[in-house]
């Protein structure tokens, strides 16, 4: 008791003189709300250091697409994959869902309305950017070069990011001012004209080129080579095809970059190599190094159903059979029997028996597995897609656990194999011998025989499809070309499996719809893409 | 193990508990006083009164039929006899049996009722408070404190909202005024706001009070705007030590309204799904089926998931409270133990509770109050989901020699069984609460007194989470997954308040109250996850060789400074006013926003003192009731008008780099109070010598200023912001009855009645209009002007359509027979009907009303209590019938609610026909009606005849049985209608228990 009394008298002190100081004191600073665990964003936009963390944020933020958002993993970065006629799709999910065009198509789907995680990271990207780049010039720098670095960095992030949305939503609102709360309900109600979009895309890679460095310590930064890149995309979108030559060749003569020597590196380990442009950066395990993504489990089929056959990592890893070759994808390899693209380099095509304990009469291990016919009756046709479709390893964790569905390693985005092919269609008409040269770079290097006539669309579009499928580009290339409704009515899925996108393309669906709740927030007259009701 | 422990320390806190109670008892020259008791307006007599011998602590209490025997000291003269309801005397001991009638109360109403910062006569309540019976609420054997106060007041609404074990409940009162605010009450325990209402062992209340009108609330104004519960603890009493144990066991079983499919049903299903999808023709069973499902069809072992994953399970309580004092000195204090196993293996909870108030005095002047609260608990929760409606029977959950089997559905699939990933993980938080209450009072002068109340409030929890190298997610090369994560929170709180009532005369009453507060709450968390582990064998404490992810810190702090006035006035105890003021600065408002000014009037008129009244022999009570004024709300996370920046690391060629920048939620520097405006209306009435008394009342409130996560665009580049805009109003009508129909010697009725009503609507939102100048509404957020905050904005189920349909010139022109057919309410162009935006109607998801009626029964020693409680037109969506995920879409992958779907020779105008892929307008069928009648507590006990007692030794002893949610009847179908058929489900449970006195 007597310590209770105590107690309260110590108690009653303290309290008393702190009411006293209370009230004689002002409570504003009483008051103050603290950031007592978190870093506030005014230090981000006011200091040389916090502009450095901002820009790698940026990096962050792209990568969130593949890693996070409303659909499971298996959706978030291959949609743009699903949607191109290479595909088909298998196993129901997601993926396949996009690619027969069951979403994608109408607004209301749920699939549909959830492509709405790809408008938002890339305009949360946009508006990281803009405020970086705003910011810039009101923050002292230790020097000229970090800031034309950080900067570039920056506006490489809002080209990409711009011309990523604009390639996908078609009615895209371009802005260079940062949100704040003062304008941040402030409603478009107007898309921007081609000329505002391209303006801008030109003017931030023509400063990223002149701003970065060819090559970068930090591998997974913007160069400048990866800027004369992305430029040379812009360029031959815009149907520019001398300017698109002129940024391909700036990277294609520069001795920092050549193609590597055999298809079997390009994808192999980290991706740290000198036809890499642009690579997203992940690792296992390390702080910063990101999520795990579910994209070889969507690409590879269920080999190991198969008795002898078991989950290695030379079969490819762990698959579902959702999004794998499709027919179009698999014969346009097929031409030439020497490509070795399709020979467990970029593509798997035959799976080898590796389970000593459980194998077939007759069969060692190393023997290709005894495939069901593609072109038998439907339950050995679907035996053929569920668990010995060739798939693609481009995505695939060659240090990883093959019984695990889930992967993380790096992802290339762009690589100089593209910056070829650009080339090599922005010379087609201007220099043929040159625009062959570039096209039979990339063919010899897969072994496959060079082709001797000149470069034509086709033949453009068949090496693009062999070289670069489910890299992300196809997509928007059939849709740059005007090929995308003549295309998928053709080709999409196979002839006798899930071809459903061959009956519901439309031409209008070349153009994602902009999400219903995305439309909303932008104004009572912001306009729905062509096609789709409002 | 753990329970000895619990014992242990149970052990060493009782002897502590009885150092403290040091009180003597002499021996005197003693003398036997006999007597009955009896009701003076029936003669009947009144068991159970206390017969006290004056001035000692000695007394008794009279039996079944009146009867006392009371020994008192040679040279006792007086006695006082006491009952509840009725007015208490004082007599003088006479050596002949004496007889003693007590008059009845008239005035029943003065119970002593706790108001914030004080207790005032019932009588004399401005404001609407609304006192729980105790008695009845603690019948529901749980530790979910809220779940007691379901159906024991109007305008009381309580949401289950985890029913596992150690699990919560939501309170709402009065309506949802606030969109993303909070919408929880503010809990009050012996003048002490608590964070978690279950942090108060129930056998320690002693009562329970709800401020539902502005006027009660505004006295704790900045965190009352969702009304207020007053909890008031058990305290010591002067007179002789009392000891009350009391234990009790429930087996808790499971009840459903639904049937899921079997192995044999589900098969089919998925044939009738294939079948759709492939044009009406069925296809091959070993082209639909895996070989480990086509074996289970074969042979006829089908998997019944519920049966093998639940199981009943059981609840013990035991509670042990020791109480008494002196003239100085008084103390109670209690110690009680729970236990409860969950429905599911692995998921349990149990909590010891230490409980001691003391009060001691000091000099006539001073005195002091210290109120400890400590508490133990364990928590464990099952591991991942426990989806075992969705799971197929196809399968095979355990081998040949009954050992559980990883991969049901065979070894080259990849989901997991259920049971193994229960098996092969742990996940259990402990959490230790600490309350520290020291209260001191200062008597200044008879009118004038000051009160400093402290309180420090510590609650540290730890989890660990373990999931072992054969779980789904510690397997492969993971070696082990384990997640450790403490949360402490600190709560510190200091009071002064001064309370001043001079004295006037006769006719006016005046009570002044001023009251200074400072609050300061602050949550610190932890969390990191590691893998890596060289064996299970120490679970979670074991050393990992790799973090997972990126350790995560967050440190919040919030504060409150608060100061507050109320005037009582009292005008010749007919007119009753209250003026209360009070201005509150809370941090995690903007700079210049911090503070917040509510005041608010009350006034009350007891008619039943008017000459108009006074000698009414039909109404004995009739008062009057009006309050009008503001309470605010803060309850926000703080941070919100500050720019954060998240967290963003990145590696460079496998070179961690830290990266930042702002996320999900823009900073709005202008952000401020949310303000709740309520009028409220009522009348309290006693009729028929207050058998029947009552209240009656209506209350309209409106919060402005909502402070509401408003979406941003996606072309912001933010989610969200948090914004103050618009307006809700809620407007209720509230009737509480009690009638005591029957009482005579043998037997007593009386029955209680509460219904409640609640409209919620939002007036406006952010003012902006469109091209024809309507206001706009917040479709993303679904919120409709007009309309309340909690709707289901859907399509309207028609039927399914069937053969001979005219499909083709419908609006679902793509339809095929056997999918779901929605009604078309109306057409942009009647060209061109189609189903859109405008054939969805907004349905509102609260009831239209609710209530519960108890009645109680008591025949000699035997009470029957039984409570029902209704929910009258309330819908809710379930997932179970209306989502593919949940198994609603019959695609044949999921399982789920059996029912009787469309085929074309069976064709069903209730379900759709099975299909790959899901019906379009599925959800339509997942809005239901969630209404429901619920026994939610039978019980029935006997008190032994003071015979018994005398020869037994003790001072009272009952005996009881209770169920609990025994029988209910609803639509809605799940395990019971609260919850979804997914989550944990809710139980029916059977009690019995005994209560000892001593």
């Amino acid at each position: 008791m007597k310590n209770i009394k105590k107690l309260l008298k110590i108690r009653y002190a303290t309290v008393f003189m702190f009411a006293l100081f209370m009230t004689v004191s002002s409570c504003e600073e009483y008051l103050q709300d603290e950031l007592l665990s978190d870093i506030s964003v005014d230090f981000l936009y006011s200091s040389q250091e916090g502009l450095e963390n901002a820009v790698v944020g940026l990096y962050t933020i792209n990568r969130d697409i593949y890693t996070k958002g409303p659909l499971e993993n298996d959706a978030l970065a291959l949609v743009p994959q699903a949607r191109s006629e290479l595909v088909l799709g298998f196993t129901s999910g997601h993926l396949s869902f996009f690619a027969r065009l069951g979403w994608g198509v109408l607004q209301t789907s749920f699939g549909t309305r959830r492509t709405d995680h790809y408008w938002q990271n890339y305009y949360r990207l946009i508006d990281r950017s803009n405020a970086i780049i705003a910011a810039a010039d009101n923050v002292e720098f230790s020097d000229e070069a970090t800031k034309k670095r950080i900067v570039g960095e920056a506006k490489c992030w809002r080209a990409h990011a711009y011309f990523t949305l604009y390639r996908m939503f078609n009615n895209i609102f371009v802005t260079t001012t940062p949100t704040t709360p003062e304008n941040a309900f402030d409603k478009p109600n107007d898309k921007s004209s081609e000329a505002e979009i391209f303006g801008l895309l030109n003017s931030d890679l023509d400063d990223a080129i002149a701003s970065l460095d060819w090559t970068t310590n930090q591998f997974g930064r913007w160069t400048k080579a990866s800027a004369h890149h992305l430029k040379a995309k812009v360029a031959i979108w815009e149907k520019k095809p001398d300017i698109a030559a002129i940024h391909a060749d700036a990277v294609i003569n520069n001795s920092n970059y050549e193609l590597v020597p055999n298809t079997s590196i390009v994808f192999d380990g980290d991706l740290n190599h000198t036809e890499s442009l642009f690579v997203v950066q992940f690792e296992e395990d390390a702080i910063g190094g990101g999520d795990r993504n579910l994209m070889n489990f969507a690409l590879l089929p269920r080999y190991n159903d198969v008795d002898g056959v078991k989950l290695s990592i030379e079969n490819g890893g762990r698959g579902l059979s959702t999004l794998v070759m499709n027919e179009y994808l698999r014969n346009l390899l097929k031409e030439d029997p020497n490509d070795d693209r399709d020979d467990g380099n970029y593509y798997i095509t035959t799976y080898r028996y590796n389970d000593v304990d459980n194998l077939p009469p007759g069969k060692n291990v190393g023997d290709p597995v005894d495939s069901p016919s593609e072109f038998g009756p439907t339950k050995e046709r679907n035996e053929f897609y569920r668990n010995l479709n060739p798939g693609c390893i481009k995505f695939r964790q060659e240090d990883g656990d093959p019984t695990q569905a889930s992967m993380i390693s790096n992802i290339m985005v762009y690589r100089l194999a593209e910056t070829y092919l650009i080339a090599a269609e922005a010379y087609m008409l201007t220099n043929p011998g040159k625009s062959l040269g570039y096209l039979n770079a990339i063919r010899t290097r897969a072994k496959a025989a060079p082709r001797t006539a000149a470069v034509d669309m086709q033949a453009i579009m068949d090496e693009r499809a062999r070289e670069l499928a489910f890299e992300g580009q196809r997509f928007y290339f059939i849709k740059r070309i005007g090929k995308y409704f003549e295309q998928i009515k053709n080709y999409a899925g196979n002839d006798k499996s899930n071809n459903q996108a061959r009956s519901r393309v439309e031409p209008h669906l070349e153009n994602w719809p902009i999400p219903i709740a995305e439309l909303l927030l932008l104004g009572p007259d912001y306009p729905q893409n062509d096609g789709y009701p409002e | 193990m753990k329970v000895k422990q619990h014992y242990q320390k149970m052990k060493v806190v009782f002897s502590l508990l009885f150092l403290f109670l040091s009180i003597t008892v002499m021996a005197q020259s003693q003398k036997t006083v006999t007597g009955t008791v009896l009701s003076a307006a029936d003669n009947m007599p009144l068991p159970g009164a206390t017969v006290i011998e004056k001035g000692t602590t000695n007394g008794t209490s009279t039996d079944f039929d009146g009867n006392f025997s009371l020994t008192v000291n040679s040279g006792a003269t007086t006695l006082i006899v006491s009952y509840i309801g009725y007015v208490t005397q004082e007599l003088a001991i006479s050596s002949a049996p004496m007889t003693v009638l007590l008059k009845v109360d008239e005035n029943v109403l003065d119970e002593v009722v706790v108001v914030g910062y004080g207790s005032i006569k019932k009588s004399d309540v401005v404001g609407s408070v609304a006192s729980v019976d105790v008695e009845e609420a603690v019948a529901i054997p749980t530790t979910n404190v809220s779940e007691m106060l379901r159906g024991r007041a109007a305008g009381v609404q309580v949401n289950l909202a985890d029913a596992r074990p150690g699990g919560s409940s939501n309170i709402i009162i009065r309506g949802k005024a606030s969109l993303d605010a909070g919408n929880d009450p503010l809990i009050i325990v012996d003048g002490i706001p608590y964070d978690s209402i279950n942090d108060v062992a129930p056998e320690d209340i002693t009562s329970i009070e709800i401020l539902k009108d502005a006027s009660s609330q505004a006295i704790y104004g900045s965190r009352a705007s969702n009304g207020v519960i007053l909890i008031t603890t058990k305290r010591g009493k002067e007179g002789k030590i009392n000891v009350n144990y009391h234990g009790y066991t429930t087996v808790q079983t499971l009840t459903r309204n639904f049937e899921i499919y079997d192995g044999a049903e589900f098969a089919q299903l998925r044939r009738e799904a294939q079948r759709t999808g492939n044009n009406n023709v069925y296809l091959d069973d070993d082209v639909i089926f895996e070989p480990l499902e086509l074996e289970s069809i074969q042979t006829g072992n089908y998997t019944d998931w519920e049966d093998i994953v639940l199981r009943d399970a059981l609840l013990t309580s035991h509670s042990l409270n020791v109480s008494g004092g002196g003239e100085n000195t008084k103390v109670f204090s209690s110690i009680s133990y729970f236990t409860q196993d969950g429905l599911i293996p692995s998921s349990g909870f149990d909590r010891g509770t230490f409980r001691t108030n003391i009060d001691q005095k000091i000099t006539d002047k001073f005195s002091v109050q210290a109120n400890i609260n400590f508490q133990t608990s364990n928590q464990d929760r099952e591991s991942n989901n426990i989806d075992f409606i969705n799971i197929s029977p196809l399968a095979k959950a355990f081998d040949d020699n009954g050992d559980l089997l990883q991969l049901p559905f065979g070894p080259t699939t990849t989901r997991f069984n259920p049971l193994w990933n229960i098996r092969e993980s742990v996940n259990e938080i402990k959490t230790r609460l600490t309350d520290i209450n020291l209260v001191g009072n200062y008597q200044i002068t008879s009118a004038l007194s000051y009160k400093l109340n402290t309180f420090l409030r510590h609650r540290n929890a730890d989890q660990g989470i373990y999931r072992t190298r054969l779980h789904s997610s510690g397997d492969g090369d993971v070696n082990g997954l384990a997640t450790l994560g403490t949360k402490n929170y600190r709560e510190q709180l200091i009071e002064n308040i001064i309370n001043y009532k001079p004295k006037i005369n006769e006719d006016h009453g005046l009570d002044f109250t001023f009251v200074h507060a400072i609050n300061e709450r602050r949550t610190e968390e932890t969390e990191i996850t590691k893998s890596g582990f060289a064996n299970d064998a120490l679970s979670f404490n074991g050393d990992a060789t790799a973090v997972v992810g990126e350790p995560t810190r967050d440190v919040e702090e919030r504060k409150l400074v608060s100061f507050m006035g109320r005037v009582r006035y009292n005008l010749l105890d007919k007119y009753l006013f209250t003026l209360t003021a009070r201005a509150d600065g809370s941090t995690v408002f903007a700079e210049n926003n911090k503070w917040g000014y509510f005041p608010a009037a009350a006034f009350a008129w007891k008619m039943h003192e008017e000459s108009f009244l006074k000698d009414s022999q039909v109404i004995n009570q009739m008062k009057f009731r009006l309050s009008y004024g503001d309470t605010g709300n803060e309850g926000i996370d703080p941070r919100q008008s500050l720019g954060v920046a998240g967290a963003l690391p990145y590696v460079f060629g496998g070179v961690s780099t830290g990266g930042f920048a702002g996320i999900e939620r823009l900073p709005n520097p202008n952000l401020k109070w949310e303000t709740t405006r309520a009028l409220n209306v009522g009348l309290d009435f006693g009729v028929i010598k207050n058998r029947l008394t009552g209240t009656l009342e209506y209350y309209k409130t409106n919060t402005t200023d909502l402070l509401f996560d408003r979406d941003l665009s996606g072309t912001s580049g933010y989610t969200v912001t948090r914004f103050n805009i618009g307006e809700v109003e809620n407007r209720g009508f509230e009737v509480s009855l009690n009638a005591k129909i029957i009482r005579n010697e043998d037997f007593r009725w009386t029955v209680g009645v509460n219904w409640s009503t609640n409209s919620n609507e939002i007036l406006s939102l952010d003012g902006t209009l469109d091209q024809d100048g309507n206001p706009i509404d917040f479709v993303n957020d679904g919120l409709f002007i007009g309309e309340s905050i909690d709707i289901i904005r859907t399509q309207i189920f028609d039927g399914i359509w069937q053969e001979g349909d005219d499909i083709a010139n419908s609006a679902q022109p793509d339809a095929m027979p056997g999918e779901i057919r929605v009604v078309n309410i109306t057409d942009e162009d009647p060209e061109v009907p189609n189903i859109g935006q405008e054939d969805l109607i907004i349905i509102d998801q609260n009831p239209d009303w609710y209530g519960s009626i108890n009645t109680t029964f008591e025949y000699k020693g035997f009470e029957l209590f039984a409570d029902v409680y209704i929910d009258h037109g309330s819908t809710r969506f379930n997932p179970y019938q209306g989502e593919s995920n949940s198994g609603a879409g019959l695609q044949g992958n999921a399982n789920g609610i059996k029912v009787d779907y469309y085929t074309p020779e069976n064709p069903s105008n209730q379900f759709p026909r099975p299909n790959v892929t899901a019906d379009p307008f599925l959800r339509v069928l997942g809005v239901a009606d969630a209404s429901y009648v619920r026994l939610r507590t039978l019980s029935l006990g006997y008190s032994f005849s003071s015979d018994v007692l005398t020869r037994l030794g003790l001072r009272s002893l009952n005996v009881y049985a209770t169920g609990t949610n025994l029988i209910t009847s609803t639509d809605y179908k799940s395990y019971s209608p609260e919850t979804n058929p997914g989550s944990f489900p809710d139980t029916k449970g059977l009690t019995v228990g005994i209560k000892i006195g001593i």
